[in-house]
C-alpha cells in the first residue's frame, strides 16, 4: 500500500473551461443555505462529524451514496463482486491483484492459473509450476497481450495460501474468514477485505485502496491524516458508517468509488500519454 | 481492482466502454428544482447542461436565457464530455409535481 502523500484537491477541473457558479444564482444559494451536518459514529472508534453535501455536488458523501444507488440495482445477484467459483478461487484472484496491476490483467492472470488447473487439484501446486503460467505473455480481453510483474513472488504467495486453504478449513463467518486470511503470507487488510467483499457481499467491510482513500479524504469522511497503513480498521469502520448513513451497502459503496476514480485515473494516465 | 490500476471492467461486473460523448445517457431527474423556472416548464421544453465549479463540478440544467433550473447528479463520464465542451440538451420528458424527469443528448 503506497503512503504517498496524496493530492486531495478535485483537479478534475484544472483542464477545463468551466464557469464558476453565479454569485446569488438559485444553485450557490442551495449550497450557501443547505449545509446538512452529519454526524458518523463508527463501532469503537471516535464519532466523526462531516458535511453530507447534495447528491449533485459533485464528490461529496451524498453524491457517493446517490452514485452507488444508481449504479447497484436492488435486485444485484450476490456473486456481482466474485471473480472466482470459490473461496480458494477468490483469494487466488485477488492475491494477483494489486498495486501496479490492471484488473484487466488481474483478471488475466487468475484464468491462466485456473484454467491450468492448479487451483482445483486437491494437493497445493508447486509455485514454479504457477511461474510458468505468469511469465508467459498473458491474452487480455481488450486483444492485447501483457506480462505479469512480479510472477515469483505472487507465485509464492498463491501456493502458499492454496496450502492453507486445502489443509485448513476455513471459517464460515465472514469476519473470523477474514481475521484467518490475515495470518497468510502476502495477506494484508485491503486483500483480505477484498476476498471478503467478493465472497460474502454483504459483509459490512471495505477495501480502501488508492481510489477510496482519496475519495474519502477529499469529501471529508476520512481525516486527512489517516493513511491505510496506519489507521486501515478506523478508515473501515467510518467507511461503513458512510454507507449505513446513506442506505448503500459497504460493498457498492466502494465498488462505486473504486469504478469513477479508477476510470479518471486511466483516462488522465490516457491524456498524459498522448501528449 | 482493489488497488489494481484500472478499470479495464467495472468492479461491479459491467463492462466501462469505450467512451462516447455521443452515446444515449439515461435520463435524469432534475435535482435542486428552481420552482420559478420549474413552474414555466412543460413536457419537451429544451434546456442545457452547464458545467460550473463550486469549486468541484456541478452540472447546471440552464435555460435559453441562462436561469438556473436545478441540477443532475454528475458522473464522471459526463463531466469528461462536457470538459471536452461537448453540448448537452436536457429535454423535459415528464413532469410530476416538482419531480422534473430530463432526456439527456448530446447536440
Amino acid at each position: 500500500m503506497s503512503t504517498a502523500t496524496i493530492d486531495l484537491v478535485a483537479s478534475s477541473l484544472s483542464e477545463s473551461a468551466a464557469r464558476p457558479l453565479a454569485p446569488g444564482g438559485h444553485l450557490s444559494t442551495l449550497i450557501a443555505v443547505m449545509r446538512t451536518e452529519v454526524v458518523l459514529r463508527p463501532d469503537n472508534y471516535r464519532a466523526r462529524t462531516i458535511e453530507w453535501g447534495q447528491p449533485w455536488i459533485y464528490e461529496s458523501p451524498a453524491y457517493w451514496v446517490a452514485r452507488a444507488e444508481q449504479m447497484t440495482p436492488p435486485d444485484s445477484p450476490d456473486d456481482t463482486y466474485r471473480l472466482g467459483a470459490s473461496l480458494d478461487e477468490e483469494v487466488v484472484a485477488c492475491l494477483l491483484g494489486g498495486f501496479a496491476v490492471t484488473y484487466e490483467l488481474n483478471v488475466a492472470a487468475f484464468h491462466a492459473v485456473r484454467d491450468a488447473g492448479l487451483i482445483a487439484s486437491d494437493i497445493a501446486p508447486d509455485p514454479d509450476l504457477i511461474v510458468q503460467q505468469l511469465i508467459r505473455p498473458l491474452p487480455l480481453a481488450s486483444g492485447r497481450a501483457a506480462r505479469y510483474r512480479f510472477p515469483n513472488q505472487k507465485s509464492a504467495r498463491i501456493a502458499s495460501a492454496l496450502s492453507r486453504l486445502k489443509q485448513e478449513p476455513a471459517p464460515a463467518d465472514p469476519f473470523a474468514a477474514r481475521d484467518w486470511l490475515l495470518s497468510f503470507h502476502g495477506i494484508g487488510p485491503k486483500t483480505a477485505s477484498w476476498i471478503v467483499r467478493n465472497h460474502w457481499p454483504q459483509a459490512e467491510v471495505a477495501i480502501v485502496d488508492v481510489h477510496v482513500w482519496r475519495a474519502a479524504t477529499a469529501c471529508g469522511v476520512f481525516d486527512p491524516d489517516w493513511n491505510p497503513t496506519r489507521n486501515y480498521w478506523e478508515m473501515e469502520a467510518v467507511f461503513v458508517e458512510w454507507a449505513r448513513h446513506g442506505g448503500v451497502s459497504a460493498a457498492a459503496l466502494d465498488a462505486t468509488i473504486w469504478a469513477e476514480r479508477a476510470a479518471r485515473a486511466r483516462r488522465r494516465l490516457g491524456a498524459v500519454g498522448s501528449q | 481492482m482493489s488497488g489494481s490500476n484500472g478499470p479495464d471492467y467495472s468492479r461491479t461486473g459491467g463492462g466501462a466502454g469505450v467512451a462516447n460523448c455521443a452515446g444515449p445517457r439515461p435520463d435524469k431527474p432534475l435535482q435542486a428544482p428552481n420552482e420559478a423556472v420549474v413552474e414555466t416548464l412543460t413536457v419537451g421544453d429544451v434546456l442545457h447542461l452547464s458545467l460550473r465549479e463550486n469549486p468541484t463540478p456541478v452540472i447546471a440544467v440552464v435555460t435559453d436565457d441562462g436561469r438556473e433550473a436545478g441540477a443532475i447528479i454528475p458522473d464522471e463520464f459526463l463531466i469528461s464530455c462536457l470538459q471536452q465542451a461537448v453540448l448537452y440538451t436536457a429535454t423535459v420528458a415528464s413532469i410530476r409535481g416538482g419531480h422534473v424527469m430530463l432526456r439527456i443528448a448530446a447536440t
